[in-house]
């Protein structure tokens, strides 16, 4: 719902980059979002083509990786994976509740390749 | 043209997080303690910050933060309930951030504060992703939603260390379930506190006033 404001702030990091490292265009970006994340790929690439209209990042292809939820639990140390239906679910060997999210919530602008 | 790949692994909300770390320090500073209260619309966020203003120890100076889309409403109703408010319009984004929060607190004398409660855009997705430098996150959540509240907006819960669990004198019109609700929160959230109460008919809101007075004076 708020993918405005994000897609700024992806958008705001791009630039600044791409000025840093003189670049006259951004080719791709590479996001890192969190399954767990509420993030609509679809927004984030309209927003985004619509803020970098006129800018070096026009046209520049966005690429989402979505990282899998993944739970570890803190008594046995056993791993699982968990979507938003089952993130409060216990842990699948010994039960207990005691969990820590390992992947699932990243929220990064992991790389731009530029020319 | 050669094509140059650069590694960032920058936090996209980053500015947000600079932005609170820098709110935090202030309300560190100034020992007031900072309650962001978090809901969907219509939960009773606004009633329950009038019902404890009523009820806080007069010596608790308190001022109320009022984020909305538009209007001045709820900010009118903690003033017609004695209390001090100011209002921030977001027009049209659905939750506040650090900076428009960092503007409505440059109108406050925070050392002349032991609370600060931050009444967030009634919403429960999206207020939960910014951080805003606050002591503590609630919620509230009002038996009229469903008890699959926590099953279907489950970031909210995990975010969030204590439920105001509010209109349970509608209980017997509903087909809520409250132990269904509490298991479902507290395997999202083992460690949240839970109090359940009505604003309406101001039920079991003592025990609320007890917990926030308690961590108003740990903060300060």
């Amino acid at each position: 719902m708020h993918e405005l404001p994000v897609v700024r702030s992806i958008f705001e990091i791009v630039i600044e980059h791409a000025r840093v490292n003189s670049a006259v265009r951004v080719v791709k970006i590479n996001l890192r979002i969190g399954a767990l994340t509420d993030l609509v790929d679809q927004w984030v690439e309209r927003y985004f083509e619509m803020l970098a209209q006129g800018s070096i990042a026009q046209g520049a292809k966005i690429e989402i990786e979505r990282p899998p939820g993944l739970m570890r639990c803190r008594q046995c140390d056993a791993q699982w994976n968990y979507d938003r239906q089952s993130i409060g679910a216990p842990c699948p060997q010994c039960g207990s509740r005691e969990s820590a999210i390992v992947t699932g919530r990243e929220y990064t602008v992991e790389s731009i390749a530029i020319e | 043209m050669t094509v140059k790949v650069i590694d960032l692994r920058e936090p996209i909300l980053k500015q947000n997080v600079a932005d609170a770390q820098q709110l935090a320090a202030r309300f560190a500073r100034s020992g007031v303690f900072v309650l962001n209260l978090m809901s969907s619309p219509g939960a009773g966020k606004t009633s329950l910050v009038v019902q404890t203003l009523k009820r806080l120890p007069a010596q608790i100076r308190t001022a109320v933060i009022e984020g909305d889309v538009t209007s001045k409403i709820d900010a009118e109703r903690v003033e017609a309930a004695g209390g001090r408010a100011l209002q921030i319009n977001t027009h049209g984004a659905c939750h506040l951030d650090a900076a428009m929060l960092g503007r409505a607190v440059d109108q406050l004398e925070l050392d002349e504060l032991d609370l600060l409660i931050v009444e967030n855009v009634g919403n429960l997705v999206c207020p939960a992703e910014f951080q805003l430098g606050e002591n503590c996150r609630g919620m509230v959540l009002s038996v009229a939603e469903g008890h699959d509240k926590p099953l279907k907006y489950p970031l909210m819960f995990t975010q969030t260390e204590v439920l105001a669990l509010n209109k349970i004198d509608l209980l017997p019109y509903t087909d809520f379930d409250v132990s269904a609700c509490r298991e479902a929160v507290l395997a999202l959230n083992p460690k949240m506190e839970i109090f359940e109460l009505s604003c309406r008919k101001q039920q079991g809101l003592e025990l609320w006033i007890e917990w926030l007075t308690q961590r108003i004076k740990s903060a300060s």
